[in-house]
Parts: C-alpha cells; sequence; structure tokens
C-alpha cells in the first residue's frame, strides 16, 4: 500500500531548499548571465551569481550546458477542472473555479513537462459573464488547495462574440443573447443591476442605523451573483475577457469605461494588432495564441504577427494554450514570436513568463529570476526558443516536480520489471 | 345507539389496519449462546429474552430468568451480534427514471426536465420503498437487518427513511422517517445548476434565502411591522429543516474533492452534513478528523474516475481496486477518524458484508469493523438509544450466526427483527427458500 502511495507524490519533492550549478541563466528582467547558479532556500531564490555555496546538505543540480529560465505561465487554460462552463444560465459570476480544481488532472503534469509552473485556470466562454477563473501553481501530487496561489488577483471571466451566439445555436433554442449587441445588452444590463443593488444595501444599512426607524426592517436579499457584480464595480475582482473581432474588442474597453470596471486582460484578441494604441492608451494587456487563427470565422482576420506587433507597440501581451496541446510547448509558441513579427528572444520569452504574472498580479512572486521571487525554475537543454529545446527539469518553490531523466529512467525500469513478472507465466521464450 | 355502533365499527376497521407484526409474535429465551453486546464485552453462555420487539434481558445464563411463556431457542454453537445497519442503501428506493436526453434538449435552454431538475427535495424514500420480501430476505440472511433507504437522483434529491426489514407494511418497518436531506453534486438537466460548481453557488445561495424567507415570514407576522408577507416558496420550506434547524444533510461524495466541497459547504453553512461515499476518504484524514462529520464510507472500492488511481491503465486501476481502496476505513481508523460502513456504491446492498471482510482483510480490526455496522451508525442518525447494541430495552435485532461473522463461510441462522423471529434456509440451487415461519406474508 505504501508503495502505490509513493506513486503519487514526487519522492524527491520534500524539501524546498536547491542549489542549481552552471547554468545559463536567463532571468528575463535582468538580462543572461552565463555559467550561473540560483541558490533557492525554503522556497525562495537567495542569490543568483557566480560561485554560490549551498548550505550543508542541500541538492545540487549541475546544470553545466543547459539554460534556467523562469517557470512558464500559462495565462489562460481549463485544466485541473472538473466543470469548465456552468450553462444553466447566461449571467453565472457566483460560481467559482475554486470549487471544481481537480487535483489529479495529468494534465497538470504534461504541463510541467514543457516547464509550466503557473497556469490562470478559467470558466469557459459559453456565458457572456461567466464564473470566476483561478491561478494555480502546477504541484503535481499536492492537494488542490496547496496549489491555490492566493496573492493572485481574483478574475471572472466575460466573453463577447461567437461562442455565446454559438453555444445554444444547434438546436436553435430560444436562449438570449443570440447576437453581438445582445452580448453588451446583457452584460450592462447586469451590472447595472449590481449598481442597483449596492444602493440597496447601503439605503438599507442607513435605515438600520437611524435610531427612529420603524419595527420590522427586512434586510435585502443578500445574492451572491450580484455580490460578485458589485466587487466587479468595486474593482476587486477583474474582468477577463473573451473576445476576437477588433470592434467588439473596443466595445469591451468601451463598457469598462462607462460602467468603471477594470479588465485584467483581454483573452484571444485576434485583432489586437488593429486597436493596438487604444489597447495601449486604455493600459488593457492581451493573452493570445502564437499562430493559431481561421479556425472561425471570427477569427478569419487574424494574423500570426499579432502578439509581435502589439507587444513593439507597448501592450502588455501573454500567451496561452486555452487548454490546447500548446500547454506542453509554450516556449515553442514564443519562439514564433520571433519568427513573425522579429521580437527580440527575451522579450519573447516574456509572452511566457514575467508579462501574464503581471496580468494577473504576481509579477513580485514569480515571472522572472531574481532573488526574492519563488523558485519557479525550468531547466532546458537548449536556449528555450531553439527548434530544439525541451525541458529536463521543472521546479516549483525549490521542490523538484519534473525530472526527465527520472521518469525515463522508471519507465524503464518498470518496462523491464513488467516483463520480468511477464515471462514465469509459461510463454515459450525464442 | 348509531353513534355508539359507529364507534364500534370504527373500531373495529381499525384494529384490523393496526400493525400486528409484534402483537401476535411470542417471547423467545435464546439460551447458551455467546453474545457480542458492543456496548460491552462478549458474554459466553448467554440468554437474551425477547419480548414485545425489545431486548427484555440480556446476560451469562445464571443471572437471567427464563420466563416460562418464551419460546426457547437453543443458542448453542451460536454467536449473537446486534443487527447490522446499512446507513446508506440506495438500492431500496424506486426513484422514477429520468426522461431519455432529447436529441433537442440543449443544457440550460430547454424547458428544465421533469424530475430531473434537481429540485426534488419533498421526494420521500418512504412513498417509493422498494423493499419487497425478496429484497428483505436477502439483505436479512447477511445480517442487514436495518438500512437507511436513501434516494440518489440529483442535487436535492430527496429524504430518506430508516427501516427494520421485519417483513412488516412499510408504515411497520420505519424506525423514522424522514432522516435525512440527500445531496449530490451532480448538477440538474436542463435547469440550472448543470454543474458541481454550480451546485455549491445555488446551496449556499439557498441557504441565504431560506433564512431571509424565514425572517421576512415571522416579521410580516408581527402587528404592525409594515413588512410584506412573502411569496410561499414549497421550496424553501422543504429544504428550511435542512440548510436552517440542523435536520442532517447527507453528501453523496465520489473522490476526495467532493469530499472536500461537501466540508467547505457544511462548515461554511453552518449546516449538520454528514458525508457519504467517500471511497478515497484516507486522502482527506486531515479535514475529516479537524471537521469531526460523521462519515457513511462506502465499501465499493473501485477508484473514482477523476482519481489517479483511475487513470494509468486498467491494469494500475484494479490493483488500487484490490490493493489500496480495500485499506481505506483501516487508515481511517489509525487517524482516529469514526466511520459507518455502507452500501454505498454497490450494485447489490447484499453484497455489504462480503465487501466488509475485505476491508478486515485489509487490516480494519474486527471489533472495529463491528461497530461500523452497529454503534457508529446508530450515533449518526440519532437511533442510537433504539439500535446498535444488544442492551435491554434496545429494539431485538438479533444476528445469530454460526461462528465468527467476519470469518469467510460463517452462516447466519437466525434472525430477531423487531422481535420477530426468521429462520434463515439455506440455499437451494434453482429454487427461493421457503418462507421463514412467522416470516413473509
Amino acid at each position: 500500500m505504501g508503495a502505490v502511495l509513493a506513486l503519487l507524490v514526487p519522492a524527491f519533492a520534500v524539501a524546498q531548499d536547491l542549489l542549481i550549478k552552471n547554468a545559463t541563466v536567463l532571468t528575463v528582467t535582468q538580462g543572461t548571465l552565463p555559467n550561473s547558479d540560483i541558490l533557492i532556500l525554503g522556497g525562495v531564490i537567495r542569490g543568483i551569481g557566480e560561485g554560490l555555496e549551498a548550505p550543508k546538505g542541500v541538492r545540487v543540480i549541475d546544470a553545466a550546458g543547459r539554460f534556467a529560465v523562469p517557470g512558464l505561465f500559462d495565462s489562460h487554460t481549463h485544466i485541473a477542472l472538473t466543470d469548465i462552463n456552468e450553462m444553466g444560465a447566461t449571467v453565472t459570476p457566483e460560481v467559482d473555479e475554486a470549487d471544481a480544481l481537480n487535483a489529479e488532472d495529468v494534465r497538470i503534469y504534461y504541463c510541467l513537462t514543457g516547464g509550466v509552473t503557473t497556469v490562470h485556470t478559467m470558466h469557459g466562454s459559453a456565458n457572456p459573464i461567466g464564473g470566476r477563473n483561478i491561478t494555480l501553481k502546477l504541484k503535481w501530487g499536492r492537494p488542490a488547495e496547496e496549489m491555490v496561489v492566493p496573492q493572485a488577483y481574483p478574475t471572472i471571466k466575460f466573453a463577447q462574440g461567437e461562442n455565446i451566439k454559438q453555444s445554444y445555436y444547434n438546436p436553435p433554442t430560444d436562449r438570449y443573447p443570440k447576437s453581438r449587441m445582445g452580448v453588451a445588452a446583457i452584460v450592462r444590463r447586469e451590472l447595472l443591476r449590481a449598481r442597483a443593488y449596492m444602493e440597496e444595501w447601503d439605503r438599507y444599512e442607513a435605515a438600520k442605523a437611524n435610531p427612529e426607524r420603524p419595527g420590522g426592517l427586512l434586510p435585502p436579499r443578500k445574492d451572491l451573483g450580484l455580490e460578485a457584480l458589485a466587487d466587479v464595480l468595486r474593482g476587486k475582482l477583474l474582468v477577463r475577457c473573451h473576445t476576437y473581432k477588433a470592434d467588439e474588442t473596443l466595445e469591451m474597453l468601451a463598457l469598462s469605461r462607462e460602467l468603471g470596471f477594470k479588465i485584467a486582460c483581454l483573452d484571444h484578441a485576434s485583432e489586437a494588432f488593429k486597436i493596438a494604441p487604444e489597447l495601449v492608451a486604455a493600459g488593457v494587456g492581451i493573452s493570445v495564441f502564437a499562430d493559431s487563427w481561421s479556425y472561425k470565422l471570427e477569427t478569419a482576420e487574424g494574423i500570426a504577427h499579432n502578439a509581435a506587433a502589439c507587444a513593439k507597440k507597448g501592450v502588455l501581451v501573454s500567451l496561452n494554450s486555452d487548454g490546447g496541446p500548446q500547454m506542453q510547448y509554450m516556449f515553442n509558441e514564443a519562439a514564433k514570436a520571433v519568427k513573425f513579427g522579429g521580437l527580440p528572444a527575451d522579450d519573447a520569452l516574456k509572452l511566457i513568463t514575467i508579462n501574464p504574472a503581471i496580468q494577473l498580479g504576481v509579477d513580485k512572486l514569480t515571472g522572472s529570476l531574481e532573488a526574492g521571487k519563488q523558485g519557479d525554475v525550468a531547466i532546458f537543454n537548449a536556449h528555450p526558443l531553439d527548434s530544439y529545446a525541451r525541458c529536463e527539469m521543472t521546479i516549483i518553490e525549490g521542490e523538484v516536480y519534473f525530472d526527465r531523466d527520472r521518469d525515463i529512467r522508471e519507465r524503464t525500469e518498470k518496462a523491464a520489471a513488467d516483463k520480468a513478472k511477464a515471462k514465469p507465466k509459461g510463454r515459450k521464450e525464442d | 345507539m348509531k353513534s355508539r355502533l359507529g364507534f364500534v365499527l370504527l373500531a373495529f376497521v381499525a384494529a384490523l389496519a393496526a400493525p400486528s407484526a409484534a402483537a401476535w409474535e411470542p417471547a423467545y429465551a435464546v439460551v447458551g449462546c455467546r453474545v457480542v453486546p458492543v456496548s460491552g464485552p462478549p458474554i459466553e453462555d448467554a440468554v437474551i429474552v425477547v419480548r414485545d420487539g425489545l431486548v427484555e434481558s440480556v446476560g451469562p445464563r445464571p443471572a437471567v430468568r427464563v420466563p416460562g411463556d418464551a419460546e426457547i431457542v437453543d443458542g448453542k454453537g451460536l454467536t449473537v451480534y446486534p443487527g447490522f445497519i446499512d446507513a446508506f442503501a440506495a438500492g431500496l428506493v424506486q426513484v422514477p427514471p429520468e426522461p431519455k436526453p432529447d436529441p433537442g434538449e440543449f443544457l440550460g435552454t430547454a424547458p428544465p426536465v421533469k424530475g430531473a431538475d434537481g429540485r426534488t427535495p419533498e421526494f420521500g424514500a418512504y412513498e417509493h420503498l422498494a423493499a419487497g420480501a425478496v429484497e428483505q430476505e436477502a439483505l436479512r440472511k447477511t445480517g442487514v437487518l436495518t438500512v437507511l433507504a436513501a434516494p440518489r437522483r440529483r442535487m436535492f434529491s430527496g429524504r430518506s427513511v430508516l427501516v427494520n426489514l421485519n417483513g412488516g407494511s412499510p408504515a411497520e418497518m420505519v424506525v423514522r422517517n424522514p432522516v435525512a436531506l440527500h445531496v449530490e453534486f451532480t448538477g440538474a438537466r436542463g435547469a440550472y445548476p448543470t454543474t458541481g460548481m454550480g451546485v455549491q453557488a445555488f446551496f449556499r445561495q439557498l441557504c441565504l434565502d431560506a433564512a431571509r424567507y424565514r425572517t421576512a415570514g415571522s416579521l410580516s407576522a408581527g402587528r404592525g411591522s409594515g413588512v410584506r408577507r412573502p411569496v410561499y416558496d414549497p421550496f424553501l420550506e422543504s429544504l428550511s429543516p435542512y440548510l436552517l434547524d440542523g435536520a442532517p444533510v447527507i453528501f453523496a461524495c465520489d473522490g476526495q474533492e467532493e469530499i472536500k466541497k461537501a466540508l467547505r459547504l457544511i462548515a461554511g453553512c453552518g449546516v449538520r452534513g454528514l458525508v457519504a461515499g467517500a471511497n478515497e476518504a484516507w486522502r482527506v484524514a486531515d479535514a475529516l478528523r479537524a471537521a469531526g462529520i460523521p462519515l457513511l464510507l462506502s465499501v465499493n472500492f473501485a477508484p473514482p474516475a477523476l482519481s489517479i488511481y483511475a487513470q494509468r491503465g486498467k491494469e494500475a486501476k484494479e490493483t488500487a481496486e484490490k490493493e489500496t481502496y480495500p485499506g481505506n476505513a483501516a487508515r481511517l481508523k489509525a487517524a482516529g477518524i469514526p466511520f459507518a460502513l455502507t452500501s454505498y456504491g454497490l450494485e447489490k446492498g447484499a453484497d455489504l458484508m462480503a465487501q466488509v471482510r475485505k476491508a478486515v482483510q485489509a487490516g480494519l480490526a474486527e471489533d472495529e469493523a463491528l461497530k461500523a455496522l452497529t454503534v457508529h451508525p446508530a450515533r449518526f442518525l440519532g437511533v442510537d438509544g433504539q439500535l446498535g447494541s444488544i442492551e435491554p430495552g434496545k429494539i431485538a435485532n438479533l444476528v445469530l450466526s454460526a461462528g465468527d461473522i467476519f470469518k469467510e463461510g460463517t452462516k447466519v441462522r437466525m434472525l430477531f427483527v423487531d422481535g420477530r423471529r426468521f429462520e434463515v434456509k439455506e440455499d437451494k440451487p434453482g429454487g427461493a427458500a421457503p418462507p421463514a415461519p412467522g416470516g413473509g406474508r
């Protein structure tokens, strides 16, 4: 029994102390440090430099000839969840992906094999106002609640365009909305409702404080959905909006100005390159695919240069997998921004490290290799933007959660053991 | 005169309709048996006197007088246990089948599918009890004499009933009704909420709504309060005892994440919750110990679909089912967490004891297994004054077996349910056992 349990938790992921020696360190924010060491103690980076010494007993990893980069950050995915879309209604701000965590989704491990250490995992795009999202560190083998990054911005999913219209398109139903203007109207309607709700509670609190109040004072109904939207209006809950076409992306910016809510980031935004100045002026970033477009009509005008073009114009850009197979090769995705649009390598790496961390308010914790930040490191055999790069080891807060050598060794051993076990069954050997 | 005749007639009809099972059952004295009362140490060469549905006396042979009117049962070679309690038996409730999904049915947009909308808290297991003579006989001969018949539908499934398998009418069988509100994390069809996270959000909202509904009701009833009466809401009325007043809520939980969901709702909403299922509860032992929530553990050892044990291929899954999950109860015991063992998730409720034996083989002490079938479920369900141990004044639910019940192959010879005697006939191939004397009608 004990042996079976041990399989669940990486046997060596117990200490949070680690010294990585002799790596080419791509700090992302402070340039490249050749032949340098990273000392992580208690899960936090204590120093980066040459000739660092490990305190006694601390595991040392020789990374000579290898590249150490910040653990990668997938800004928009749908892994590690039991539920994605609450389709029972069109407005569902009361539902929370924190209630749908699934710590044993194997895709967590797949992400680790590609150097991803942090994800923003989200409600789906079936509803104009969906549920709340959550940011996780991919601590495979640990309970779900230990994966949650409590410092990350609380975010809520909004969505525009065809997914809302078409989630219920076929067979035809009478669900509202069926048009882009319907989506905008619902967002406006619901946020105005939330404003009225806040005012109703304010009136109640004032009445309660009045010593001359009449005997029977019934509190207003506490509505968990409107509470969440009130937090959106208060700026405590930030919007992540699924959007494709430039006109509706602009429309969402206008709605945020009109109603006074904060957008953490616009997701997909395949026509962002058309409106980069407007995005810069609004101070709103985007999270996009590297080179995926035309998979539906509303993405027909997407281009592979979107990320690079926007980044060069000063938009805060991140790349995401949306839960697709790219989750395992986000570093290849970043390289595409070099190929298409000529982004400098360090800036391309920012798309999958510090930029998504800024978008989620955790750039003081992770997203670059700096003393004082959490020890989230991915070690590659080559520069991660190299076509032949592969991730060798993934470390979260000083704990090794993926080790390619160990994986291969264990597989070989298991195959040998299985073969040995199969032999006594009287099968003839040829 | 006419009215007097009417009264007599009425009394006669009432007598005909009155429960009669206990009335004509003789008193019994089981003499020379070994008694495992669970509430105390075993008693060798003992006498148990059963009268009028209850245990009249129990003790070593010289200390207990055998009443002259009692039918003597030779207890030599027999071990007597309190009747086992299956605190989550879904198989004894006839749940109306859900309509097949219509190709045109699309979640959230079609009208709610009647009976599949998760809003059936008033559904009573008592009114839908499917415990005929055959089903009862099958359970009795494994020693299970009391079951919590539990509805399993969607979200707010309905209410359970605790029954003794005494062969009587449903009314005669009832020990307590209703017992608990049953909640599933399975969302509704064609209605909000469709997801588990939606069920949790909805549950929290309903707790708030029920409280406000009650406040509004009581304020409006006060003289001159100026508060208008709330619109009558049968759904909230039906939920209120459970969401507001501490009547028990049983959460069906498959997998560790669902256990944690239940614990969050129980703590967050202040309901009196129990967790059922939970066949990988050992994986959240710390949280369970801290919460102190009663567990109605399943002895179905198949890893839940989302578990890592179910995702590493067929062979690994079968190994986990054989070697890992049967150890759930033993690990919980080692962690100091009390539990009942139930047939939750088993295809056949009658397999409960066979599965419990596997838990014993996987390290659960026999006396702990026994408690998990007797005193613990009785306490969890609030009937420990009546059931769960062999003591004078308690319900005479007794299992008489030819030796240690946890030993493979030990036969149950005789049973008393509500003081009524049932003999267990050997199974004949190709035919049902003949009805026991005093049993079945």
